[in-house]
């Protein structure tokens, strides 16, 4: 085994067991921190002031959850709550704006995908 | 059984010969006129028939001293030392009168014969001294073995038990890491819970057993991920709230077993406690180097005297039996914090409850790791982030194969800085870079889209094209554009 041969913390234990967010957040959302959100910094908590901390600039969801290694799922969890306590803002959220994306952006993601 | 009459009588009339003989010359002087010499042999043969009766008694008394000794050992001592084998397990528990017996029955027969003249009868005695011991030592011997197999029989089994959770946990990862739907995910969660619990349990039976720990060494983890890694193995987990946490770094060798006593004292505080009533966990850094753990709970609490027999059963645990019942998961605490060199009080919590405080030594803290390291290597940075959080990718074999690197900073997440994420952004792994910049760059046009179903039909069905043409290994007509 590999896995827990370390230390891991439980995804439920990061997020309190919750698996849904109080604020409607897609994955494409872009975050930023609020005003009151970088005064808060070095008073927050753990992933809370991690997450507050990456957003200085803003930033996309899924990156916050590469950067600090979490899965995207706990991720989106914790900001919803950071977006509910207005320590962050969401900037843009693509799912919330419309359904599909357009053909535009799938050239570039072929392109993209292509150059790999 | 002796007739000490008869003995007696017998030795008496042993004795009576040089009274008779001491007499008759008596006589033969008086009737010769030596009334001196009469007189002397007259005193003589007092003083001859006085020591014989006196010497009589005390043999007959040691005798029958010897012949109780027998009788006890053949009654009660052994039959008691063999029922008491009989019961491996049960041994200090339910019968520590029995066992007193024997002890204080050996000692006793030892000092008597001590004060003994060294004859035949004492080495009787001393032989039937030596029987309780000789048995007692190799009924202890044998129960060694017995105990020893059966401690090995129970460790493989439930080490069998072990890795079997730790496969289920690597599955549970993977599918929670896929997962996106927020209803499944609960259900993921709930799985991955329960299966945490089975492992901690399944742990505690090989700290029963006294099997060594056999989790392969790591590297340093921070403290509140040894903290909340205990958090999740409690069933009600929610109702523990982190309050204080000081930055540390706990030693690879120390992390596993710290972070399974908290779990066993968090069951036992939210255990304790009404349900939606909070449990806090602080942990501190004493001037001393040491770290403190308190766990405050506000339950009914424990009575004074409870409370002093698990702080010395804390202090001092006894070995595995099936007697131990209500106190295993204490019993539990006990030996981790030996191996941990920890203690483990327990106190009243003022106003009610329970505190227990865990001092940890220094010795089982990882110094802070340097900040050079950090600016050499990003990845050690993201290393720690993995260390410290989760793994995204719990299966890759690297997770072991990755050389045991120190973690960068000494910093810990709660008093993270600004600079934090900086380090982790300097330099993240190429993979996450990689994973992490293409939704930034989408992101804000998806949100201007305007779209024809057909046209992206058509588009997705390029893509598809590309990506077999890329596995066929042709050169990618898939690469041109329309």
């Amino acid at each position: 085994m590999t896995a827990h041969t370390r230390l891991r913390v439980r995804p439920y234990v990061l997020t309190g067991g919750r698996s849904e967010t109080e604020v409607d957040l897609s994955l494409e959302a872009v975050l930023a921190a609020t005003e009151l959100g970088r005064t808060s910094l070095g008073a927050l908590q753990l992933e809370r002031e991690q997450l507050v901390a990456i957003a200085v600039d803003s930033v996309a969801l899924t990156e916050m959850a590469a950067r600090l290694s979490l899965p995207v799922a706990v991720v989106r969890v914790l900001v919803g709550d950071l977006v509910a306590d207005g320590m962050l803002e969401v900037t843009a959220d693509a799912a919330a704006s419309t359904a599909r994306p357009d053909v535009d952006m799938l050239e570039k993601v072929l392109d993209g995908l292509q150059s790999l | 059984m002796f007739d000490n009459l008869s003995l007696r009588s017998t030795m008496l009339a042993t004795a009576a010969v040089p009274v008779g003989v001491l007499g008759l010359v008596a006589l033969w002087s008086a009737l010769s006129g030596g009334v001196a010499v009469a007189v002397a042999c007259v005193m003589g043969a007092v003083v001859t028939a006085v020591v014989a009766v006196r010497q009589s008694r005390r043999l007959t008394e040691r005798v029958a001293t010897v012949a109780e000794s027998a009788r006890r050992l053949t009654d009660s001592e052994l039959p008691a030392l063999l029922d008491e084998a009989s019961r491996p397990a049960a041994r200090s528990s339910d019968q520590p009168d029995d066992d007193l017996d024997v002890n204080a029955a050996a000692s006793e027969r030892s000092t008597t014969s001590l004060l003994w003249p060294d004859d035949e009868l004492t080495a009787v005695m001393e032989a039937i001294t030596g029987v309780t011991p000789a048995v007692s030592g190799l009924l202890d011997r044998r129960r060694a073995v017995i105990d020893g197999n059966l401690r090995r029989v129970v460790e493989r089994l439930t080490r069998r038990t072990e890795s079997l959770l730790n496969e289920q946990l690597a599955y549970i990862d993977w599918l929670e890491d896929t997962e996106q739907q927020p209803d499944r995910l609960q259900q993921l969660y709930r799985l991955d819970h329960l299966t945490n619990r089975a492992r901690r349990s399944t742990e505690s039976v090989l700290v029963l057993a006294e099997a060594a720990a056999d989790r392969p060494r790591s590297e340093p983890s921070p403290i509140d991920t040894v903290v909340r890694v205990a958090i999740g193995e409690t069933s009600a987990y929610s109702r523990i709230k982190l309050a204080a946490i000081d930055p540390a770094w706990v030693a690879a060798e120390a992390s596993f077993d710290l972070a399974h006593l908290l779990a066993e004292l968090l069951e036992n505080a939210t255990g304790h406690t009404a349900d939606g009533a909070e449990v806090e966990v602080f942990a501190v850094r004493l001037a001393t180097g040491d770290y403190r753990i308190t766990v405050v709970d506000h339950g009914p609490g424990m009575a004074e005297l409870e409370l002093t027999s698990a702080n010395v059963l804390l202090a001092d645990p006894p070995r595995f039996s099936i007697e131990q019942g209500a106190t295993i998961g204490l019993t539990v605490i006990a030996r981790l914090a030996q191996r941990l060199d920890a203690i483990v009080d327990l106190t009243a919590t003022p106003g009610g409850g329970v505190t227990a405080v865990v001092t940890v030594p220094g010795d089982a803290l990882a110094s802070a790791p340097s900040a050079d390291a950090a600016a050499a290597d990003g990845a050690a940075a993201a290393d720690r982030r993995r260390g410290a959080t989760a793994d995204a990718d719990p299966e890759t074999p690297t997770d072991r194969d990755r050389p045991a690197r120190p973690p960068t900073e000494g910093r810990s997440h709660a008093d993270t800085s600004v600079e934090a994420p900086v380090a982790v952004a300097t330099g993240p792994q190429r993979r996450q870079r990689s994973a992490a910049s293409r939704p930034l760059d989408l992101a804000p046009r998806l949100e201007a889209s305007d779209h024809d179903p057909a046209e992206v039909q058509a588009v997705i069905s390029r893509y598809r094209d590309g990506l077999e043409a890329e596995v066929a290994g042709a050169d990618s007509p898939g690469r041109e554009r329309r």
